[in-house]
C-alpha cells in the first residue's frame, strides 16, 4: 500500500508533513497496539467502537484520539464531523490529537466532499472541522510558533486495510 | 495630524520599516510557491463570477441562509447599522448576564467599533487571536487585516505582557509569550458567556458558515460558551459548498502564503452545548449592512462587495509597504481599505490617504477575487478631485499649460534655454542634470533630475528622421512628454533602428500629453481634453501596421483610459478602440520583426519591468533581454515591483517614492550588473536620478537605447 511514490496515501502524507502533522499508515491491527501502546484520556471511533462521552475542561487533555470522516491529499487535511460536543472540545484542547482515517475515505480535493458537506448540516446543526497540522500563529514578528490555542501536535494513522 | 505628519513618523519608524520590508519579501516568495501548479487567473475568476451578482441574487442568498439557519433553531437579524448591530450584540450579551464576550478576529467588528462600542456599556469583548489580544491590551488598532500586530516587536510585546500579567517577560521567548496568551485566554474561553466569531464565508444552500483560521480559537469562542453570536457582512454569502470550496482555495495562498489554514471549521445552527441550560447553544446570526446593500446596486463600486479580506493587496501594494497600516485609518486597510473607507466611512474621510495610491496596479493583479482595484481607487480620486477640489497650483498646470499642448511646448522651449545656468554634468556618466532645483530641499530631495532637452524630440525628428521611400512596414509612434521634452534620445534611437530595417515611423504632428497626470491628480476635466486632442492628433489606423509607446504609462492611458473617456462619444470611442487593438510597445514590435540580436560588450545587464508593461500592455522584455544576453543577464529581484515614480507623486509623496526607490536600488545594487535596463522614460528618470544622488557608478537605459548602441543585429 505504502511506497508506490505517488498514490494518494503518499500526497496526503507529504501534504499533511508539509503542515508539520505526523503521519502513520498502518493497518487494523496495529492501531489496537496504538491505542494500548498510549494513555488516551479521551477516544471517539467506530473502528475501535469507543466513543468517550465526558467533558474535558480548559485543563485540557495530554492525548485524544479521534477518528474523523474524511481525508484530503491536495492539503494534508482530515475532515471532522463534531457536532458532537465532547468531541469537538477534546479535540480542541488535547495537547496532543491523535487522528484515525480509513485509507478509503482519502479524497483529492476539498470540492470532492461537498456532498458530504451539504449533507452533514442539512438538519437541525452541524460542526464541521477541516484540521491541517497543528494549532499555530506568526503574530509575533512572523515567527511561526506551534500550539496556539489549540493542540501542538497533530498526528494521523491512515488504517490501510479499512 | 496631516497625512503627511504620520507618513513621516510611520517612516522614520524602523522596526515598521523592517517588519514590513521582511514580510513583503517573503510573502511574495511563499505566495509564489503556494500557486504552483494552479492557474492563478483561472481561480480567481470563479471566486469573481461566484460573487459578481446584483442585490436581487444577495438578498435571495440571504434569505435562504435565513430559512436554514430559522429552521434549525437560530436567530437571524440584519442590522441596519453597525450601531444597531453593536446593540443588538450587548443585547444578547445583558440577557445572559455575561459581562465577558471572547471573539475571535473579525474585520467586520473593526468597521462597526464594536469593541468601543460593547466597552462603553460597560461589557467586556475579549479578542482571542493572538494578534488581536495584543493590540487591545496595548490599545491600538490593527494594521494589517491578516497580521494585525505586525507593527510591533518581540520587546514591545514583551513589555505589554509583562505589564499585563505583572510577571517578567523574556522578549527573546516567543514561544512562552504565546504560551502566556495560550494560558490566560484559555481561562477567558470558560469564564465568557457569550462567544463571537465573524464569518469568512456564509453559504447559503444549508445555513451554514465557514471560518478560516490558523490559531484555534474561532473553534474555542465558537464551542465553549453556550451563546454564539456571528458577525457578518452579506458579501460572504454564497450559494453553495463548491463555491465556497472555490474560495477556501484562494483564502489562505493569498492571505499568508499557506496552502491551508490550521482550521476551517464550519458551522451550521444550533449545536449541543452543555453549558446552555436547554442543553443546545444559542446562536445569533448578525447580518451588518452599514452601507453596504446600497452598493451591490452601483454598477462599479459593488465591485468591492467581491472582497474575501485576504490582505494580499496591502501586502503587495509598496506603499503600504513604506507606511504601514494606521495611516490608512482604523478600520480597511491596503488597497481595498481606501475603497472600502470612501465607501463605508465617506470619501471625506477617504480624501487623503486615497492620494497614497502610486497606481502601479499591482494590487488589480493580486486580488485573488479579481477586482480591478487600481482603476476603482483612480475613479475614487477623480470623484473626491471633484468634490474637494485638487491642489490649485496642479489644477492651473492642467488648465492653462499641459491641456493646451502650443503652450506647453512654448514653456519647455523657454525651461530649456532658461535652465542653462543651472544644469550641471553628472561626473561619472556625464548626463546633464539641473544642478540644484530651488524650492526643492529636504525630503524632496533624494536624486537628480534630468536637464531638459534643448530641441524637442518633435523637432529633432522632423530634422534626422526622412521618409522612407519603400517602407515594409509602417508605425505610427505617440513619444509622450518625457520623450517629446527630456529624453528625445530614446525616441530616436527607436525611429533610427525601425528606418534601418525598413519600417516606416510617423509621428503626430504636435504632441499631446496622455493625459494620465490629470487622472491621477483627480482631474478628470482636463484628462477629456487632453484625450480628445490626442485622438485628434493621431493618424487613421488602418494605414499603419502597428501603433508604439516607449512609455508604457501613456500605452496604458491610451489602451485603457482612452476609452474610458471617450464614452459618450462614438466617433472618438472607435477610434480609441482600433488604435488600442494595434498599440504596443516598441520591444514587442521588435520581437515580431524577428530580428536575431547579438550583444557586442561584456557587460551585464539587469533590467527593471515597469508597472504598466506588464500590467497595462502585457509585456515585458525580460525574455528578449535573457535570450540575446545569456549569462550576462542578472535577474533583478522585485524587478516588477514599482520604482517609486508615479509622476507627481514623487513629490507630492516624497518619502514614500525615496523608500520604494531605495529598496528597487538596493536590489539593483545587489545584481553587481553593469547596466540598468527598464523601457519606461518615468523609470528611467526615477532609477537614474536615484542612482546619480547616490553616486551609484551604472549605466541606467532605455531599452531602445541599449539596443542601438550595445546590440547588433545578426544577419541572416
Ligand atoms: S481586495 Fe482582493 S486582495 Fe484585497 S483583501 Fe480583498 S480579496 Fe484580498
Ligand atoms: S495601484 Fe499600487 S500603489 Fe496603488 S493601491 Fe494598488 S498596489 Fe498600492
Amino acid at each position: 500500500m505504502t511506497s508506490k511514490g505517488n498514490s494518494i496515501i503518499d500526497r496526503f502524507t507529504q501534504s499533511a508533513i508539509a503542515v508539520t502533522a505526523a503521519v502513520k499508515v498502518i493497518n487494523k491491527e496495529q492501531l489496537l497496539s496504538e491505542k494500548e501502546e498510549h494513555n488516551f484520556k479521551f477516544i471517539s471511533s467506530e473502528i475501535l467502537q469507543q466513543f468517550d462521552q465526558h467533558y474535558i475542561g480548559k485543563e485540557g487533555v495530554d492525548e485524544a484520539l479521534v477518528e474523523v470522516n474524511h481525508a484530503i491529499a491536495e492539503t494534508g487535511t482530515v475532515v471532522l464531523e463534531c457536532s458532537n460536543e465532547q468531541v469537538r472540545t477534546a479535540t480542541c484542547v488535547a495537547e496532543h490529537l491523535y487522528v484515525i482515517v480509513k485509507a478509503s475515505s482519502l479524497v483529492e480535493c476539498s470540492h470532492d466532499i461537498v456532498d458530504f458537506m451539504a449533507e452533514n448540516t442539512q438538519n437541525q446543526g452541524g460542526y464541521i472541522a477541516f484540521i491541517s497540522g497543528p494549532s499555530r500563529t506568526a503574530d509575533i514578528e512572523r515567527v511561526l510558533t506551534v500550539g496556539a490555542h489549540g493542540p501542538r501536535e497533530l498526528t494521523i494513522f491512515i488504517v490501510s486495510d479499512l | 495630524m496631516s497625512i503627511h505628519d504620520k507618513i513621516r513618523t510611520k517612516i522614520e519608524d524602523d522596526v515598521l520599516y523592517k517588519n514590513l520590508k521582511n514580510f513583503a519579501s517573503s510573502y511574495k516568495q511563499s505566495k509564489a510557491n503556494v500557486y504552483k501548479g494552479h492557474d492563478f487567473e483561472t481561480l480567481r475568476k470563479r471566486v469573481y463570477d461566484l460573487k459578481d451578482r446584483d442585490i436581487n441574487k444577495v438578498m435571495e442568498q440571504f434569505h435562504r441562509f435565513k430559512d436554514n439557519a430559522e429552521k434549525s433553531g437560530a436567530t437571524v437579524y440584519q442590522a441596519r447599522t453597525g450601531e444597531d448591530a453593536c446593540n443588538y450584540i450587548a443585547e444578547v450579551m445583558k440577557k445572559h448576564n455575561s459581562k465577558y464576550m471572547v471573539k475571535s478576529k473579525s474585520m467586520t467588528s473593526e468597521e462597526i467599533q464594536l469593541n468601543h462600542r460593547l466597552e462603553a456599556k460597560g461589557l467586556s469583548p475579549i479578542e482571542t487571536d493572538l494578534g488581536e489580544w495584543i493590540l487591545q491590551i496595548g490599545d491600538e488598532h490593527p494594521s494589517h487585516m491578516v497580521m494585525p500586530a505586525i507593527h510591533k516587536t518581540r520587546q514591545q510585546v514583551a513589555k505589554l505582557f509583562s505589564d499585563y500579567t505583572g510577571k517578567t517577560v523574556d522578549p527573546d521567548d516567543i514561544k512562552g509569550m504565546v504560551e502566556i496568551a495560550r494560558q490566560y485566554l484559555r481561562d477567558d474561553y470558560f469564564k465568557a458567556g457569550v462567544g463571537m466569531t465573524g464569518a469568512n464565508i456564509a453559504v447559503a444552500e444549508t445555513g451554514t458558515i465557514g471560518l478560516v483560521t490558523n490559531e484555534g480559537n474561532a473553534r474555542l469562542s465558537s464551542t465553549v460558551p453556550p451563546v454564539h453570536i456571528v458577525l457578518v457582512g452579506y458579501e460572504k454569502l454564497c450559494d453553495n459548498f463548491s463555491e465556497a470550496m472555490d474560495i477556501v482555495k484562494v483564502l489562505p495562498k493569498s492571505a499568508t502564503g499557506q496552502n491551508i489554514t490550521s482550521y476551517v471549521t464550519w458551522i451550521k445552527g444550533q449545536n449541543p452545548s452543555h453549558k446552555n441550560e436547554t442543553g443546545v447553544k444559542e446562536t445569533h446570526y448578525v447580518f451588518v449592512d452599514n452601507g453596504r446593500l446600497a452598493f451591490f446596486e452601483h454598477p462599479e463600486f459593488k465591485e468591492a462587495l467581491k472582497c474575501i479580506r485576504c490582505g494580499s493587496c496591502a501586502n503587495i501594494c509598496p506603499a503600504y509597504e513604506m507606511v504601514g497600516g494606521h495611516v490608512y485609518g482604523d478600520r480597511y486597510i491596503g488597497s481595498i481599505g481606501l475603497i472600502l473607507t470612501a465607501l463605508y466611512q465617506g470619501d471625506a474621510d477617504a480624501q487623503d490617504i486615497l492620494k497614497m495610491c502610486i497606481g502601479c496596479r499591482a494590487c488589480s493583479f493580486n486580488c485573488p477575487s479579481g477586482i480591478d482595484l487600481q482603476k476603482m481607487i483612480s475613479n475614487l480620486k477623480m470623484v473626491v478631485g471633484q468634490k474637494y477640489g485638487i491642489n490649485s497650483v496642479k489644477k492651473q498646470v492642467f488648465n492653462k499649460v499641459i491641456a493646451k499642448p502650443d503652450r506647453m511646448k512654448s514653456l519647455m522651449g523657454l525651461g530649456s534655454t532658461f535652465q542653462f545656468p543651472m544644469t550641471k554634468t553628472n561626473k561619472f556618466n556625464k548626463e546633464k542634470i539641473i544642478a540644484s532645483v530651488p524650492m526643492l530641499s529636504g525630503e524632496k530631495d533624494f536624486r537628480h533630475f534630468p536637464a531638459l532637452s534643448k530641441k524637442s524630440f518633435t523637432k529633432m525628428f522632423n530634422n534626422q528622421i526622412r521618409p522612407l521611400a519603400n517602407p515594409k512596414k509602417k508605425v505610427f509612434f505617440y513619444p509622450g512628454c518625457a520623450v517629446e521634452y527630456m529624453y528625445p534620445e530614446i525616441g530616436l534611437a527607436m525611429a533610427r533602428l525601425l528606418h534601418k530595417h525598413g519600417v516606416q515611423v510617423d509621428i503626430p504632428s504636435r504632441s499631446v500629453c496622455c493625459g494620465l497626470p490629470a487622472i491621477a491628480a483627480g482631474d478628470p476635466e482636463n484628462a477629456r481634453t487632453m484625450i480628445h486632442k490626442n485622438l485628434d492628433e493621431m493618424k487613421s489606423p488602418a494605414d499603419y501596421d502597428a501603433f508604439l509607446v516607449v512609455c508604457p504609462t501613456c500605452g496604458g492611458a491610451i489602451k485603457h483610459e482612452f476609452l474610458d473617456f471617450t464614452r459618450e462619444d462614438p466617433d472618438r470611442y472607435k477610434l480609441s478602440k482600433q488604435i488600442g487593438e494595434k498599440l504596443m510597445p516598441m520591444g514587442q514590435f521588435l520581437e515580431q520583426l524577428n530580428l536575431k540580436f547579438r550583444v557586442k560588450g561584456g557587460r551585464s545587464v539587469t533590467y527593471h519591468t515597469p508597472c504598466h508593461n506588464t500590467r497595462s500592455m502585457d509585456y515585458s522584455a525580460e525574455d528578449l533581454l535573457k535570450n540575446v544576453l545569456g549569462e550576462q543577464f542578472k535577474p533583478l529581484t522585485d524587478s516588477n515591483v514599482c520604482c517609486g515614480f508615479g509622476g507627481t507623486y514623487s513629490l507630492d509623496f516624497a518619502p514614500i517614492s525615496n523608500g520604494i526607490l531605495n529598496k528597487k536600488i538596493e536590489h539593483i545594487e545587489d545584481t553587481q550588473a553593469d547596466i540598468v535596463i527598464t523601457d519606461c522614460p518615468g523609470c528611467v528618470m526615477q532609477i537614474n536620478g536615484g542612482l546619480m544622488y547616490k553616486g551609484v557608478e551604472k549605466k541606467v537605459m532605455h531599452l531602445s537605447s541599449f539596443i542601438e548602441n550595445e546590440l547588433e543585429v545578426v544577419p541572416s
